[in-house]
C-alpha cells in the first residue's frame, strides 16, 4: 500500500465536514462514529495497489455525503419554528429583571419552558446563566456601592509654591485614602465578579440564539410533527 | 458503480423506509453466519445490488443495533495495524431475526403474488 498526501487531504477533509456535521452528537459518541469511518476508510486505502486521487474519491462517495451519514445517526433535520414566545423569552431573561424586578426575568423563565424550540439543556442554560438576568447585576451594583462608597476618604492639601511665582487661582494636591475597605485582591475579584454578571446574560443569549437557528434533530422512525 | 442505486426514484422516501428496515435484518443475518469486522460487514452490504445507497449510513445503524443490544462488539489484534472492532449477534438479535426471517418470507410472497398477477 502506497497511500499519497493528497489522498490523506482528502480524507482529512471529508472527516472534517462529517465531524462539523455530527456537532449536534455527545462528544464521546461523535468520536467514536469519526473514528470507525476513519477505521473503514483506512482499510479500504489498504486494498488498493498504489493510490490515485480518483480511487480516494470513489472510496468517499461510496460512504456518502456527511450530511447522509448524520442524517442516519441523528434522524433528519427539521428547522424550528420561531414566533413570539421564543422572541419575548429572549428579551425578558436577560433584561425583564431591568424593567420589572425579578418578575419580568421570571416571566422569560416560563416563556423559555414552555417553548418546544429548546432542549432541556439549553433551558437549564438559560435560566441559570445567570438567574436574574442583568438584573442580579443591577442588584451587585448596588450592593456594591454600599459597601465601597463610604469608605474612602480625600482630603486636599495646598501645593507650597516657589517664592516669587505667581499662580492663580491656588493649586491644591487632593490625597484619597481607603480606610476599612476590603484588601485589594478582594476588590479586584469582586469587579470581575461583576464584570462576568454584565457579560453573562448577553453570551447567553448569544447560546439560546445559535440553538435556534441549528436544526432540531427528529429520531428516524419517529413522526416528524 | 457496483452497490450504488443508479436510478433518482430510488430515493423515493417510501422505498428508502423499506430499504433501511430490511437492511437492519440484513445486517443480523450477516452478523448470524459468524462474527465479522465492521469494515468487511459494511463492503458486503454495499457490493449488494440495490440494498444501500451510501455505505457510511451503515455504521450509524451498528451503533443502534448495540445501543439496543442486538448485536454486540469485541475488540481484536489484527495482523497489521491498531486492534479492529468485531461485530457479533447476541441473543436478542437472534431472537428478532428469527421473527423477521418468518416475516420476511410471508411478506415477499404474498407481495410477488400480487406483482406478478398470480393472485387475481
Amino acid at each position: 500500500m502506497t497511500t499519497t498526501a493528497a489522498g490523506d487531504a482528502l480524507v482529512s477533509d471529508y472527516l472534517g465536514r462529517l465531524d462539523c456535521e455530527l456537532r449536534d452528537l455527545p462528544g464521546s459518541r461523535r468520536r467514536e462514529l469519526v473514528g470507525e469511518m476513519r477505521e473503514h476508510i483506512d482499510s479500504a486505502r489498504a486494498q488498493l495497489g498504489s493510490e490515485g486521487d480518483r480511487d480516494v474519491r470513489a472510496i468517499l462517495d461510496r460512504l456518502g455525503d456527511p450530511a447522509e451519514i448524520a442524517t442516519a445517526e441523528m434522524g433528519p433535520a427539521v428547522p424550528r419554528r420561531v414566533g413570539a414566545v421564543e422572541v419575548a423569552a429572549l428579551v425578558l431573561l436577560p433584561i425583564g429583571g431591568l424593567i420589572l424586578p425579578f418578575v419580568g426575568w421570571a416571566i422569560g423563565v416560563v416563556l423559555l419552558w414552555i417553548s418546544s424550540a429548546w432542549n432541556t439543556r439549553d433551558k437549564l442554560v438559560g435560566t441559570l446563566l445567570p438567574p436574574g438576568g442583568l438584573g442580579l447585576f443591577a442588584v451587585a451594583l448596588v450592593a456594591g456601592a454600599v459597601t465601597q462608597g463610604s469608605t474612602a476618604s480625600c482630603h486636599a492639601t495646598p501645593i507650597i509654591q516657589p517664592a516669587g511665582a505667581v499662580v492663580s487661582p491656588p493649586e491644591f494636591q487632593l490625597t484619597c485614602v481607603m480606610t476599612g475597605g476590603l484588601p485589594w485582591p478582594v476588590t479586584v475579584l469582586l469587579w470581575a465578579g461583576l464584570l462576568v454578571l454584565l457579560v453573562l446574560p448577553f453570551l447567553t443569549m448569544g447560546y439560546l440564539l445559535r440553538r435556534l437557528r441549528s436544526a432540531r434533530r427528529v429520531p428516524l422512525g419517529e413522526p416528524a410533527a | 458503480m457496483r452497490g450504488m442505486v443508479p436510478n433518482p426514484q430510488a430515493r423515493d422516501p417510501l422505498i428508502a423506509q423499506m430499504r433501511r428496515g430490511a437492511l437492519e435484518y440484513c445486517v443480523l443475518a450477516l452478523l448470524g453466519e459468524r462474527e465479522r469486522y465492521g469494515f468487511d460487514l459494511v463492503r458486503t452490504l454495499g457490493g449488494m445490488d440495490g440494498l444501500v445507497t451510501s455505505e457510511g449510513t451503515i455504521y450509524p445503524l451498528l451503533g443502534r443495533l448495540r445501543r439496543e443490544g442486538l448485536v454486540d462488539t469485541v475488540w481484536r489484534e489484527s495482523e497489521s495495524g491498531p486492534p479492529r472492532r468485531y461485530y457479533s449477534l447476541g441473543p436478542r438479535g437472534r431472537a428478532a431475526l428469527d421473527v423477521f426471517n418468518e416475516e420476511w418470507q410471508r411478506f415477499r410472497d404474498a407481495v410477488d403474488r400480487i406483482l406478478t398477477g398470480e393472485a387475481t
